[in-house]
C-alpha cells in the first residue's frame, strides 16, 4: 500500500481543494492517468496518478480542502510489483522497484503509510524566478558585505563582550530550539566557542530546572471555513471599495407600536421602509464592476439579512423582497435566520443579495460602520431601540429611538443619494402611515 | 578589427506576410525558394529521425509535467506545441556550436546531450546550474528574460576575435524581444557582425500577455532595424525550422554575421505548472493550434513518402517510453544536495576565506549531528 500525500501544486501553497474525483475507490488506474481536478489558489489543475495500481482509499470528499502534505489517496500496488511506465511495450523488463532505489528524500511527497506527515514548516514565497520560488523555513539573513575591512571581525567582537553581561548569542537552530522549549537565552550559561550558547547548554537547562511548562503568551490556530471566507470577503471589500457612511437617529415609536400590535416584526417593518426607499433610490442595489467600469442594475431587490451564527456571519438573501408585505417578510426573515443557524441555506441564497440589513441592535449597540457585502453598494445597520428623552409635539417626552446607519459604495452613490435614501427610510419609520402614500 | 554598422533595410526580412513553410498541414511538401536549397539531403530516414526526436521531446515534457503534479519536481515550464521550433534548429547545430537558452529549452537540452538526471535535479530545485556547459556546449538555463542573448553575443564576439568558426545560438521568447538585453545584444551582434543566431520562439504569450500587445508588426521586423537579416518561419514546421537554422548557421560561419529567426508557434500548455491559462485565453484558440500540431504534420508527410508509419510510431514510442522512465526514476530518486555544496562552485579555485567558511559550517553541522 502506498499513500500519496498532496503535493504543493503551485509553488508555496499550503492547501488545495478537491473539486472532482475522476476515479472511485476500487478503480484500477495507470501511471499518469488523471485522478482528480484540484483547485489551488492559482489554478484548477489535473492530478495525474503517481502509480499504476488500484485506488484503495480516497481521503477527501469533493469540495474538501486538503493541507499540503496530508494523505490524499491510498494505492494498492499490484502484488508488490513496482509502478510501471504506461503502455510499456509487452515483454519489457519491469521498472526498478522504488523500494530498491535510494531512500526517499525527506520532502518526498510520496510516503509509506507509516511515514510521518510532512513537517509543519510554512513555506514562504519569494518572487524571483520564472514565477516564484519557495523557501522552506526561515529566510537566511545575509550579513552586509564588507570587502576591504579586516575579514574576521567576529572573534574580537565575541571576546570583547564579557560573558554574563553580553546579550547571549546562538546559532539560529539553537535559538529556535530555545524558543520551542520556552528557554530565555539570557538565562543560559554559554559553553560554546566565542561565547555561543550551544544545544548542550540548552539541554543542561532542560534537565537542571525542568521548569514547569508555562502557558504560551499567544497561540495560533488555523482559520478555516466561514471565518476564512468572511476574512477574505471583508478584506476584499474594505480594500477595493471606497466606503462612506451616514447616520440618523430616528423616532421609531409608531413603528414599534405597530410591531407590538400586529404579527409583523419590527425588522420586517423596517425592511418595508428600506424597500420603499430603495424604490425611490434604485442605485442603492446596483453593483459596480471595476474591471469593466460598468454599473449593473437589478430588476429586483434581493434583501440580504446578516445573521450571526455559531460558525460566523452569513448574509441570507430574500429574493424579490419588494414584492412582499410585512407579514411575508416576517416569515421569510425567520426562515432565513433559522436555516442560517442550521447551515442549510443554499449557495444561491448565500450569494444573491444586492443590499444588506445588519441588525446590530441585537447586540445592544447603537451602530457602527458596516463593511459592504462584496458586490453591493449599500448596507443598513439598525441600532438598539432605546427609550430616550425626545422632542415630540413641542414637548420633551420619552420616545423609542433607533440609530440607523447606511454604509455605501462611494463609486456608485454620492452623499446626496445615500442621505436621501436614509432620510426616506427614517420618514417611514417615524410615520409608518406614510407608507400608504409611497 | 573594424566595426561596420549595416544600414536598416526592411528587405532584410523574409516571410513577413506569411511565415516560411515547406510542410503543409496535410503533410504535402510545398516548394519554397528560400529554404528548398537547404533541404536537398533530407530523405525519409532524415525526416524519420526528426520525427522520433520530436516524439521524445514531447514525452519528456509531458512526463516532467506529470512529475510536477505528483510532487517530484517543483516547477516545469512546458513546451507542448513548440517541439519543431526546437528540434529543427537543434539538429542543424554543429558539434562545437553553443546554445544559450531560456528555461523552456528542454528540446535543446535533450538533443544536446544534457544528462537527464542532472536536468531533473534542476527542476526539483536540487541544483542551480546542473550540467557541465562545456561538455555539451549548452549554457545553463537562463531565467532572467533575454539575458542569454548577451551571453551568446559575447561568445560570438570572442569566437570572431579568436578566428574560430564556432557559432552561438541564443533562444528566447516573444516577450524577450521587448527586453533591453535582447536589443542590446542585437546592437553588438550587428556592430561586430558576430556569428550569433537569434532564435525567437514566438509562442504568442509572455505568461498572460499576448504578443499583439507588445508589437503591432511581426517580431521579425525588429532586427532589421539593427541591420540584422531575419526570417519569419512556421515554427510548427520542423523542416522549415531546420532549413532556416542551416541558413543562419552557414551565414554566421562564413563571416556573414548575425541572423534572427522568428519561429511562429504556440504554447499549448500553461506558462508553467503554476499558471492557469484559462484565465486569459480562450480554449478555442488552443484548439486551432492543435490542428497545426508539429508532430502530426510530419506523420502525414512520412506517410506520403511511403514510410511504414506503424513501425516508425512503434519505434518512436519505445524510445520515448525509455526516456520517460529514465527521467521519472531520476526525478523520484534525486537526492537533495548537501548544504556544504553551496561553497563548491563559487570560484573555479576556492579562496581561503571560502574554505574557512566551509570548515566552520562543517564543524557547526557536526555539532548538531544526530540531535534533531
Ligand atoms: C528580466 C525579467 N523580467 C521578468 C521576468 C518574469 N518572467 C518570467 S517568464 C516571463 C515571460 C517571458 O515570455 P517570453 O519571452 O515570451 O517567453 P516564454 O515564457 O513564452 O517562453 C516573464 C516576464 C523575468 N524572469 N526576468
Ligand atoms: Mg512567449
Amino acid at each position: 500500500m502506498k499513500t500519496f500525500l498532496l503535493p504543493d501544486l503551485g509553488e508555496g501553497l499550503t492547501e488545495s481543494e478537491v473539486v472532482a474525483w475522476r476515479v472511485a475507490e476500487g478503480d484500477s488506474v495507470e501511471l499518469n492517468q488523471v485522478l482528480a481536478d484540484i483547485e489551488t489558489a492559482k489554478a484548477v489543475v489535473e492530478l495525474p496518478s503517481p502509480y499504476e495500481g488500484t485506488i484503495a482509499k480516497l481521503h477527501a470528499a469533493e469540495g474538501e480542502t486538503v493541507d499540503v502534505g496530508a494523505p490524499l489517496i491510498d494505492f494498492e500496488l499490484a502484488g508488490d510489483a513496482p509502478a510501471q511506465a504506461p503502455d510499456a511495450p509487452a515483454g519489457e523488463a519491469p521498472a526498478p522497484s522504488p523500494e530498491g532505489g535510494p531512500v526517499a528524500s525527506p520532502d518526498d511527497s510520496v510516503a509509506e503509510v507509516e511515514a510521518e506527515p510532512a513537517p509543519e514548516a510554512q513555506p514562504e514565497k519569494v518572487s524571483v524566478l520564472v514565477g516564484h520560488i519557495t523557501v522552506h523555513g526561515g529566510k537566511p539573513t545575509r550579513a552586509k558585505r564588507t570587502w576591504d575591512v579586516e575579514p574576521f571581525v567576529r572573534d574580537e567582537r565575541a571576546t570583547a563582550a564579557a560573558p554574563g553581561t553580553a546579550k547571549r548569542r546562538a546559532m539560529p537552530p539553537v535559538r529556535k530550539l530555545a524558543k520551542e522549549r520556552g528557554i530565555d537565552l539570557q538565562s543560559v550559561r554559554p559553553t560554546g566557542p566565542d561565547g555561543l550558547v550551544t544545544r548542550a547548554d540548552l539541554d543542561a537547562v532542560g534537565t537542571a530546572s525542568a521548569a514547569p511548562a508555562q502557558a504560551p503568551a499567544s497561540t495560533r490556530e488555523k482559520v478555516t471555513g466561514l471565518r476564512k471566507h468572511t476574512a477574505a470577503a471583508m478584506t476584499q471589500s474594505a480594500l477595493t471599495v471606497p466606503h462612506a457612511a451616514t447616520f440618523h437617529q430616528v423616532d421609531v415609536t409608531e413603528t414599534l407600536a405597530l410591531a407590538k400590535a400586529g404579527d409583523a416584526s419590527f425588522l420586517a417593518l423596517a425592511s418595508r421602509a428600506i424597500l420603499l426607499a430603495a424604490k425611490r433610490w434604485p442605485d442603492v442595489t446596483a453593483s459596480f464592476h471595476a474591471d469593466t467600469n460598468e454599473l449593473e442594475r437589478f430588476a429586483h431587490v434581493n434583501l440580504g439579512i446578516a445573521v450571526s451564527t455559531d460558525r460566523g456571519l452569513v448574509v441570507a438573501s430574500i429574493d424579490e423582497a419588494e414584492t412582499m408585505d410585512a407579514l411575508e417578510l416576517t416569515a421569510q426573515i425567520k426562515d432565513r435566520a433559522t436555516r442560517a443557524r442550521e447551515g442549510t441555506l443554499s449557495m444561491a441564497e448565500l450569494t444573491s443579495s444586492n443590499i444588506t440589513i445588519s441588525n446590530v441592535g441585537v447586540f445592544g449597540v447603537d451602530g457602527g460602520i458596516p463593511i459592504l457585502n462584496p458586490g453591493e453598494s449599500a448596507i443598513i445597520a439598525l441600532g438598539a431601540i432605546r427609550r430616550m428623552p425626545w422632542e415630540h409635539g413641542g414637548e420633551i417626552v420619552l420616545r423609542d429611538v433607533c440609530t440607523v446607519t447606511v454604509s455605501f459604495d462611494h463609486r456608485v452613490l454620492d452623499g446626496r443619494e445615500a442621505a436621501g435614501f436614509l432620510a426616506d427610510i427614517a420618514a417611514v419609520l417615524e410615520r409608518p402611515a406614510l407608507a400608504l402614500a409611497r | 578589427m573594424s566595426i561596420t554598422v549595416p544600414a536598416p533595410d526592411p528587405a532584410l526580412a523574409v516571410g513577413l506576410d506569411c511565415p516560411l513553410r515547406v510542410l503543409d498541414l496535410d503533410g504535402t511538401r510545398l516548394p519554397n525558394e528560400v529554404l528548398d536549397g537547404h533541404l536537398t539531403d533530407i530523405d525519409e530516414s532524415a525526416l524519420t529521425n526528426l520525427y522520433v526526436d520530436m516524439v521524445r521531446v514531447r514525452r519528456l515534457d509531458t512526463e516532467a509535467f506529470a512529475l510536477t503534479r505528483q510532487g517530484h519536481l517543483v516547477l516545469w515550464p512546458p513546451l507542448l506545441g513548440q517541439e519543431a521550433a526546437q528540434v529543427g534548429p537543434a539538429r542543424a547545430l554543429g558539434a562545437d556550436d553553443w546554445v544559450f537558452g531560456s528555461y523552456r529549452e528542454h528540446g535543446f537540452a535533450l538533443l544536446r546531450g544534457v544528462d537527464m538526471g542532472e536536468f531533473a535535479r534542476i527542476w526539483k530545485a536540487y541544483a542551480h546550474g546542473g550540467w557541465d556547459p562545456h561538455e555539451v556546449r549548452m549554457a545553463p538555463s537562463q531565467i532572467i528574460i533575454g539575458a542569454q542573448s548577451l551571453h551568446a553575443t559575447g561568445f560570438a564576439m570572442a569566437s570572431k576575435i579568436d578566428r574560430s568558426d564556432d557559432v552561438a545560438l541564443t533562444c528566447f521568447g516573444d516577450g524577450a524581444t521587448s527586453e533591453g538585453d535582447v536589443n542590446e545584444a542585437m546592437v553588438w551582434a550587428a556592430a561586430y557582425q558576430a556569428p550569433v543566431v537569434f532564435l525567437c520562439q514566438n509562442n504568442q504569450y509572455a505568461i498572460s500577455e499576448p504578443v499583439r500587445v507588445q508589437s503591432g508588426t511581426p517580431l521579425a521586423l525588429r532586427p532589421t532595424g539593427f541591420g540584422i537579416p531575419s526570417m519569419r518561419v512556421d515554427g510548427n514546421d520542423v523542416l522549415a525550422m531546420h532549413a532556416a537554422a542551416r541558413i543562419a548557421f552557414e551565414r554566421a560561419r562564413t563571416g556573414g554575421g548575425p541572423t534572427f529567426i522568428e519561429a511562429v508557434t504556440y504554447r499549448r500548455g500553461p506558462h508553467t505548472t503554476t499558471d492557469d491559462p484559462k484565465r486569459y485565453r480562450d480554449e478555442a484558440e488552443v484548439e486551432e493550434w492543435v490542428a497545426k500540431d508539429p508532430i502530426d504534420r510530419v506523420e502525414r508527410a512520412l506517410e506520403r513518402m511511403g514510410a511504414n508509419m506503424e513501425a516508425v510510431r512503434a519505434e518512436a514510442k519505445i524510445r520515448a517510453d525509455e526516456l520517460a522512465k529514465e527521467f521519472r526514476a531520476a526525478a523520484e530518486h534525486a537526492e537533495p544536495p548537501l548544504a556544504e555544496e553551496i561553497f563548491d562552485d563559487v570560484y573555479a579555485q576556492p579562496t581561503k576565506r571560502l574554505e574557512r567558511q566551509r570548515a566552520e559550517h562543517l564543524a557547526f553541522a557536526a555539532s548538531i549531528e544526530g540531535k534533531r
